[in-house]
């Protein structure tokens, strides 16, 4: 059986795709700066992105919001969620310096796994949680099987 | 004191044999249990009284009100004990810290060992009131839960920290009861918490006030959320999708 030999550029490919999911793996889906920024007033909310066969499911934990101040912008490959709170959110004692913060809004932009069809979205917002639904975007060619 | 090779529970104050019941809180699905044991331990207005230390803890202290705190600590008052842990445990930390654990209640002649945890459903969003399971390590305690109408798991696996808890205490010949409420995976689950409570009252016949915790349920999601992100990344190793799957042919 002929088996086609891996060129050094092949291996070079496959390394530079390891390096890019695991890198995507680290920074995207566990980033190691912290989920707020104090001076924007602004906290980064939890994320949970799942697939089907059909759909990217992004669900997002959004505590002290109402659905009005939620706005969503979607491409196929991110989803930007901003929200306001409907309270400042004071945290008192902060860290070691400050006394106090307050933040007000939520803001995360989310690289989605795979192309998306953006404009056939379905979201709803239940008890603090953002569901947003999106099909995939699938192409190719049907394969005839003899 | 107890020890095992890497854990020591340090008791501060001497802690009275005879406990009727512990409660452990420590980081897992939906952080439940941890919501769990830190609101009984708030509306018990229990007492700190001792701390873990152990090599394999990373190298943090907490401060609170001014004064250096363990990250995991323990809190009793005159009838039960709660073990609360504030930061995300590694695998090989949880192991240690539960036969620990589990060795120490055992010196302390504790009645039973209680563990809550969260069972990740894929339509908690639907979900307005979380169902609690129990599951018990004697017949007896089955029995005694399905009489305070707690319906038993019946079939399915148990994945994680709280597996290893209820592994430690079949060990150890201590009664351990866990409680599971269908819950977010990767969101703190307040909700889920006030469920377990809610059946932990009748199980106990405790008057512990479930309404405050469904009030701070907001405040709690907001604190929790960087200790959520770390319980992830110590969980992604774990198989918990295994607690989902159709259980075994054979029994």
């Amino acid at each position: 059986m002929y088996r086609r030999r891996r060129s050094i550029f092949d291996m070079f490919e496959e390394l530079r795709k390891q390096m890019d999911e695991f890198l995507q793996e680290s920074f995207e889906t566990y980033p190691e700066y912290p989920m707020h920024d104090v001076e924007r007033r602004e906290l980064q909310p939890l994320t949970q992105i799942t697939e089907t066969d059909d759909e990217v499911i992004v669900v997002v934990d959004l505590p002290f919001v109402s659905k009005d101040t939620i706005n969503t912008y979607a491409t196929e490959d991110i989803l930007r969620i901003e929200a306001s709170t409907v309270r400042s959110i004071r945290i008192e004692p902060w860290g070691s310096i400050r006394k106090e913060v307050e933040f007000d809004k939520f803001r995360k932009t989310i690289r989605l796994p795979v192309a998306v069809r953006p404009k056939e979205a379905k979201a709803r917002f239940k008890n603090g949680i953002l569901e947003v639904r999106f099909p995939k975007k699938i192409t190719g060619s049907k394969i005839e099987i003899e | 004191m107890a020890e095992t090779d890497s854990v020591s529970i340090v008791e501060v104050k001497p802690i009275e044999q005879r406990k009727n019941l512990m409660v452990v809180g420590l980081p897992d699905i939906g952080l439940v249990g941890l919501i769990v044991a830190s609101h009984i331990a708030s509306e018990s207005k229990m007492h700190e009284v001792g701390y873990v230390d152990s090599e394999l803890l990373p190298p943090i202290v907490t401060v609170h009100g001014g004064e250096v705190k363990a990250p995991i600590r323990i809190f009793e008052d005159k009838d039960m004990i709660a073990v609360i842990s504030e930061i995300a445990l590694t695998p090989a930390l949880t192991i240690e810290l539960i036969k620990g654990l589990a060795r120490w209640a055992k010196t302390k002649k504790i009645q039973m060992v209680l563990g809550a945890t969260g069972i990740p459903v894929p339509n908690r969003l639907e979900i307005e009131k979380p169902n609690v399971l129990g599951l018990a390590t004697t017949r007896e305690a089955n029995r005694y839960l399905q009489n305070r109408k707690v319906q038993i798991l019946q079939e399915g696996m148990l994945v994680g920290t709280y597996a290893i808890l209820v592994k430690e205490c079949l060990r150890q010949e201590i009664p351990n009861v866990t409680l599971l409420a269908e819950s977010f995976e990767e969101f703190p689950d307040p909700g889920a918490a006030a469920s377990i409570v809610e059946a932990l009252n009748r199980v106990l016949d405790k008057n512990i006030d479930v309404q405050s915790l469904i009030e701070k349920a907001d405040e709690i999601r907001v604190r929790t959320r960087e200790l959520m992100r770390r319980t992830q990344q110590q969980m992604k190793g774990m198989p918990m999708v295994q607690e989902q799957e159709l259980p075994g042919m054979y029994r």
